[in-house]
């Protein structure tokens, strides 16, 4: 089975992805902060940020990757089916957008303060 | 049947509520839900009296009308009136009535389901409003954070009425979400595909699915706080390793989510009215659906922007803040379309139209101000204060109570079959509109002048004179509104003039039902290819009403409906649902017992009360499928020309209602496996203790037998579906053989471990989760073993396949949380 098809978990498979990388960043980011919490002086370079931005990166890549594909898709599709696809893609987009916005404060807050 | 009578006659003898008493027995949606609307009305107007104790108490500084103490109570009991008694419940009885009937059928899917919902919401209600009468009320604010609301503080009974009730309450709540959900999937009429779907049912959907979601993780809080109360386990008591802030987590991973619950179907009113009166389709229909996706999840990732003030860190305070400014995208998209949609369209200025454009107004001012909140340092300067009660106010009385409003006004024909008055309406709505800005804008000033909330009264000379004053006055012209809006409605009953068929020229097809509606809303049942069938068809309500369309035979006396495809909306099966029953009164009542006698800490009466309500409950569990009183095989049913009934498939509306109830069990699980990790984590003292107290082999043991009575149940599934049944009995009771030696192990580790959950918090947990691996163990077990008698009285067979089906996913889920807890719980600290 194609990963991105017409079936109606697409609705929501964009911010399914998106809740689960929330979930892995805020609940990681706690537990990270109470194991092995970074010395402040170390500003934005330190563990925590890079591995939390990378995995931001790689959601961020991934959800744009399934709008791509389930664009592709919508326009050999049917009626009923352009319609899942149709919210899907923006769902993925929104999802993607929603991701990125929030990770970048990575960019600007050092962790675990 | 009596040849003699009509179809309609006979259609109403099936489905019409008993006389007299027999009412109470009623599990028909349209009563039920007027049921649900009317007794949100009384609480509507209690809290609202309540409100206006505040307001008063608050109008001139150092007041001493009401005691401090009564002024705790009146605020947690106005708040949680409103919120848990009022808000969810009435917005869920519009949705129980309307969505039958827009969909095209003729009742919502689990009939008792209903029934029992409504009892539970009223004996909750009833129970947390005798607090109040008794001066003994819950007083630590509606979202009784702890310790202000634990045994030390709260040593009264205040609190286990509010946690005891609420719960009992939220039973309403997640059957609802549940019902709603399943039906809006399953009984659509055939061709309504889900992008035919009328947009109030997409709202509709979303806020089932969000119940489903989010009441778990407060039931799950409610319970561990009655637990600490009434049985000493620390969750909540940091000395012991629990934490506070745990319940806040709890409370408000509920709590956010519950606003969009309030809002998105105020929203469905908006998006079904504006285009009515529009004249025009709803532009962006598909950018709605998006946006309501889009809010269903956001919501969710909010919770901690009601704790910036605990102590949380700064890149988690950043998170949230982003997560609630992200929220305003969808939001404003709503808000875009329907401007839009008025501003394509050709706009008639009747009376509903007037609350929708009070609604944009406020309910845009209450987003900004949401936005305001968002950003940490503001929030830090205004929390607790009056600016947050000004805020929640214009978001939900704006967001959730003038759409409602509007609603009423739009739907009171469909009610009635009267119209509403023009002249008495607008001086209502003026009246209500002035003097809710008069009272909260106010606030908005107070709040940045630094005044708290929930403070019984204040110091003259600190500039919030005035203002108090000025918001008290216009709280009492908001109440003169309320109170002519309540006139108009009762008046409209009698003197109202007779409603033509749809008055407003709506497009959806709960205007084909006739007004008011029959108990059986259509008498046959149409295809729907389109969006808008009363504009594109106008004809469908004679069609309809003549018998033209399908599933248009009574004659066997069942309450049929179609079930149909959950995307597609293809036609599939024939759905028979059940008819009036004494079950759902009495589960409640026995349930209420239940409440009242843990509430009494009399433990005995509530031990044998629970066996009781089991006894209901399995009574009610056995009055299904193909059993005699329900739809017992008969030839006529293959030769009628339509499609099969449901029972005698594998995937009625049963496997869906228990999918979606185990989504619901599951972010309870969810929520237990969160605390817990929590506690373990982050709690300041919080440890897993060296030696775990539980036998981790006899766990392995219990579990084997456990998958292998999953591994069988599922293996007798999949030959049921490929239609062999042989010695059919003795599967089923070999099943039933390992789950009884599964729940006996699980009994004995229980009992037998060294769990010290009044010390500790951790064992506390691991207490609670055994326990809840316990019922559901027990339920799975039970329930095979009636299955086994029903083997026996033909009840499942070759034709009758779908029991089994119902249970199957219910196997799987108790073998997931079994496993799930085993490593986490257990191994997973033993590791570490």
């Amino acid at each position: 089975m194609k990963l991105i098809n017409q079936h109606p978990w697409q609705y929501v498979a964009g911010w399914v992805i998106w809740a689960v990388w929330f979930v892995i960043a805020y609940g990681g980011l706690s537990v990270a902060c109470q194991i092995a919490a970074p010395d402040p002086e170390q500003g934005l370079i330190n563990w925590i940020t890079v591995s939390s931005l990378t995995l931001t990166l790689i959601v961020v890549g991934y959800l744009v990757w399934c709008a791509v594909k389930s664009w592709t898709l919508l326009r050999v599709s049917s009626l009923e089916a352009k319609f899942t696809l149709q919210i899907a893609t923006a769902v993925y987009i929104f999802a993607a957008l929603g991701t990125l916005a929030i990770g970048l404060s990575l960019l600007l807050i050092v962790p675990c303060i | 049947m009596n040849n003699d009578l009509s179809l309609h006659a006979q259609f109403a003898k099936v489905w019409d509520n008993l006389p007299g008493w027999g009412q109470l027995a009623a599990v028909n949606h349209t009563s039920i839900a007027r049921r649900f609307m009317l007794t949100g009305t009384v609480f509507f107007t209690i809290g609202g009296v309540l409100g206006m104790l505040i307001r008063t108490q608050l109008a001139l500084p150092e007041q001493e009308l009401i005691s401090p103490d009564l002024y705790a109570q009146l605020f947690t009991m106005h708040g949680t009136i409103m919120m848990f008694l009022f808000a969810i419940p009435i917005l869920e009885g519009a949705a129980m009535y309307l969505i039958p009937k827009m969909i095209g059928t003729r009742d919502l899917v689990f009939p008792r389901l209903s029934a029992l919902g409504y009892y539970c919401y009223l004996f909750g209600g009833i129970i947390i409003m005798t607090s109040l009468l008794l001066g003994i009320a819950p007083d630590s604010g509606w979202f009784m954070y702890t310790p202000l609301s634990s045994a030390e503080f709260s040593s009264g009974p205040g609190s286990d009425f509010w946690l005891l009730g609420i719960t009992f309450v939220e039973i309403s709540a997640v059957s609802a979400g549940v019902e709603l959900t399943v039906s809006i999937l399953r009984t659509r009429a055939p061709g309504m595909s889900l992008s035919k779907m009328p947009i109030f049912c997409w709202y509709i959907l979303a806020m089932a699915l969000m119940i489903v979601f989010g009441f778990p993780p407060l039931i799950l809080a409610s319970i561990l706080l009655e637990l600490e109360r009434a049985a000493g386990m620390p969750f909540f008591n940091p000395a012991a390793g629990g934490d506070p802030i745990l319940w806040q987590h709890l409370f408000w991973l509920f709590g956010h989510p519950e606003v969009y619950i309030i809002f998105l179907p105020a929203a469905g009113i908006v998006s079904t009215i504006i285009p009515v009166f529009s004249g025009r389709p709803l532009v962006g229909y598909r950018w709605i659906v998006l946006a309501i996706i889009t809010m269903g999840f956001i919501s969710f990732g909010l919770w901690v922007h009601h704790m910036f003030t605990v102590g949380i860190p700064q890149l988690a305070q950043a998170f949230f803040s982003i997560a609630s400014m992200l929220v305003a995208i969808p939001t404003s998209i709503q808000v875009f379309v329907w401007i839009a949609t008025l501003w394509t369209g050709r706009v008639r200025f009747e009376l509903p139209m007037l609350w929708m454009f009070g609604f944009l107004f406020i309910f845009v001012c209450g987003g900004l101000t949401g936005v305001m909140l968002a950003l940490v340092p503001f929030d830090w300067q205004v929390h607790d204060t009056h600016f947050v009660v000004a805020h929640f106010h214009y978001v939900l009385i704006g967001g959730m109570l003038f759409p409602l409003i509007g609603g009423v006004y739009y739907w009171l024909p469909h009610l009635s079959g009267r119209m509403p008055t023009m002249h008495m309406g607008k001086w209502a709505f003026w009246l209500i509109f002035i003097g809710f800005n008069a009272t909260f804008l106010m606030m908005h000033l107070t709040g940045l002048l630094g005044m708290p909330r929930r403070i019984v009264t204040y110091e003259s000379g600190l500039g919030w004179d005035w203002l108090n004053m000025l918001s008290s006055f216009g709280s009492f012209i908001m109440a003169c509104g309320f109170g002519m809006l309540m006139l108009d409605i009762i008046l409209h009953f009698r003197y109202g003039q007779k409603a033509k068929f749809n008055p407003w020229q709506a497009d959806t097809l709960e205007w084909a039902t006739g007004t008011p509606p029959t108990s059986y809303n259509f008498l046959s049942l149409p295809t729907v290819n389109t969006r808008h069938p009363l504009w594109e068809e106008p004809e469908l309500r004679s069609t309809i009403s003549d018998g033209a369309h399908g599933l248009r035979s009574i004659y066997h006396g069942r309450r049929e409906l179609y079930g149909t495809d959950a995307v597609t909306g293809k036609l599939l099966e024939v759905i028979h649902i059940p008819s009036h029953s004494w079950l759902p009164l009495l589960s409640a009542l026995v349930l209420a017992g239940l409440c009242i006698s843990l509430l009494s800490r009399a433990y005995e009466v509530a031990i044998a009360i629970t066996v009781i309500a089991t006894i209901f409950l399995f009574r009610w569990v056995w009055v299904n499928g193909a059993h005699k009183i329900i739809a017992p095989v008969t030839e006529e049913e293959d030769q009628r020309g339509e499609p099969k009934l449901h029972s005698r498939t594998m995937s009625g509306p049963g496997v869906w209602g228990m999918v979606v109830t185990l989504l619901s069990d599951g972010s309870l699980y969810l929520s237990l496996l969160f605390g817990w990790l929590y506690l373990w984590t982050v709690a300041p003292a919080g440890k897993v203790p060296d030696v775990s107290s539980v036998s981790i082999s006899m766990m392995a043991i219990s579990g084997a037998f456990l998958t292998t009575a999953v591994l069988l149940y599922r293996r007798i599934v999949k030959r049921l579906r490929a239609q062999i049944v042989q010695n059919l009995s003795r599967q089923f009771s070999l099943v039933f053989a390992l789950g009884l030696l599964h729940l006996s192990s699980l009994l004995y580790l229980t009992t037998a471990s060294d769990l010290s959950f009044k010390a500790n918090a951790h064992d506390a947990a691991l207490f609670v989760m055994l326990i809840f691996q316990i019922f559901h163990s027990a339920i799975a077990t039970i329930t095979t073993g009636l299955q086994v008698l029903r083997v026996r009285k033909g009840y499942i067979s070759q034709i009758l396949p779908y029991e089994p089906a119902v249970l199957n996913p219910f196997w799987l889920f108790t073998l997931s949380i079994f496993w799930v807890s085993f490593g986490s719980f257990l191994l997973v600290p033993k590791i570490w």
